[in-house]
């Protein structure tokens, strides 16, 4: 919303502005004083209606910045991070926990390709990801590394589709390292286990062949099999 | 073209409001001296092209923010992301149409009821804690939850993971979901 101040000085330009376009006006005008009554009214006339108008108009523009601000907030300030990509990869909007979550500012951010934050490991996935999305026309996922200037790695799950009017890629992403932190150590628990349990069977394994062997030998010697296999 | 007609028609309501106002102001110019006459004239016609001047910047910057409304309304409403705003008692005040589409109902029917009322039971302590604490410590709050996805065809439960916000005037918490049931899938077919 503009202040009081920049509202008077429009004010008094367009006053300048509407003497100037008169004087060329004027010059079409044939004879001012044949009916200056009639003309007064007409111009008075006019004048109300255009009044009423730019009231309207008002109105109708205090309403369209209110919506748009409600809107304009629901974006920039949604808890998960939202960003527009150009066909080419291009960051060309994004939100404030998008620019938190790549860890710069939002102007920094803009026209930087979204490839460059990804974590090494992650950009082959990355890249298909992006490829199935124009080739798909429709949502796709997946889990990426960002690369990370600080210690913790930085996971994050991705939910991504084309605009059809623009036919700009909309990605939305959360921080999944919490849930990946949880899952690592299953998995290295579960990896554990598994270790153990191929021990074991190796064990078994080569108990078989012994008493295997056991068998044979007491076979030769004439005696009965001790183990059944 | 029915869209100038209507324009038409405006118009000719503006003109006939703006003779019955000016009926009530006093006549002009009747002992006024010619130059007086012509001073008034003068002012009146510039005025009008002030007027019109403004009538048109009007014009431009209500649809410049139309613009801009149509982008954003279209970013809200087509997220990859469902999302909500939600009053303290968790009333469903906004939603998109990617958060309607993943309770599977139509969105005018998901105004106005409580989002409780589409998640698991189990799932409902989390969510009101996950609420109570964004109203509270005015932080990001994350949780699970399962939700409960109901088409008239269609009952399927989904896993959702939630991210909420307070706004800005901290009337309403910002709440985005995202569907994780595939991940979670697959974790549990490495188990």
């Amino acid at each position: 919303m503009k202040n009081q101040e920049e509202k008077k000085s429009e004010a008094k330009d367009r006053r300048q502005k509407a003497e100037d376009e008169l004087v060329i006006r004027k010059s079409s005008i044939i004879n001012v004083e044949a009916d200056n009554l009639k003309l007064v009214h007409e111009l008075q006339v006019h004048q109300v209606e255009l009044e009423m108008q730019n009231e309207e108009l008002t109105k109708a523009r205090e309403h369209a910045e209110a919506t748009m601000e409600k809107y304009t907030d629901l974006y920039d300030f949604a808890p998960s991070g939202y960003l527009t990509l150009s066909e080419e990869g291009e960051i060309t909007d994004l939100n404030f926990s998008a620019a938190t979550m790549l860890g710069k500012d939002r102007i920094h951010l803009k026209s930087k390709r979204f490839g460059l934050f990804i974590a090494h490991e992650s950009l082959d996935i990355f890249n298909e990801f992006f490829n199935n999305i124009y080739r798909f026309r429709e949502k796709q996922s997946c889990e990426l590394l960002l690369k990370s200037g600080s210690n913790s790695p930085c996971y994050i799950h991705v939910d991504a589709l084309v605009s059809q009017s623009t036919n700009t890629c909309l990605i939305t992403m959360i921080d999944i390292s919490e849930l990946k932190k949880t899952e690592i150590e299953l998995r290295k628990e579960l990896d554990r286990y598994e270790g153990l349990n191929r021990y074991f069977m190796d064990r078994e394994m080569r108990m078989v062949d012994l008493k295997k062997e056991i068998n044979e030998l007491l076979l030769k010697s004439g005696c009965e099999q001790e183990y059944l296999i | 073209m029915k869209k100038q007609d209507k324009s038409v028609n405006e118009s000719t309501l503006l003109r006939l409001i703006a003779e019955d106002a000016l009926k009530n102001e006093k006549p002009a110019l009747d002992d006024k001296t010619e130059y007086d006459n012509q001073k008034l004239i003068h002012e009146l016609q510039v005025h009008q092209i002030e007027l019109e001047m403004q009538n048109e910047e009007l014009k431009i910057a209500h649809q410049q923010a139309y613009e801009a409304i149509e982008k954003y309304v279209e970013l809200y409403d087509y997220a990859p992301t469902g999302y909500f705003s939600l009053s303290k008692e968790g009333v469903i005040i906004e939603l998109n149409l990617s958060a309607a589409n993943m309770l599977g109902r139509n969105r005018n029917n998901l105004k106005g009821t409580r989002f409780g009322l589409h998640i698991s039971h189990d799932s409902l302590s989390t969510f009101n804690k996950l609420l109570d604490r964004s109203f509270r410590l005015n932080e990001k709050e994350s949780c699970e939850l399962i939700l409960l996805h109901k088409t008239d065809t269609i009952e399927k439960l989904m896993l959702v993971h939630v991210e909420a916000q307070l706004s800005k005037d901290s009337t309403k918490c910002m709440f985005t979901m995202t569907d994780i049931s595939e991940r979670k899938k697959d974790r549990n077919k490495t188990q």
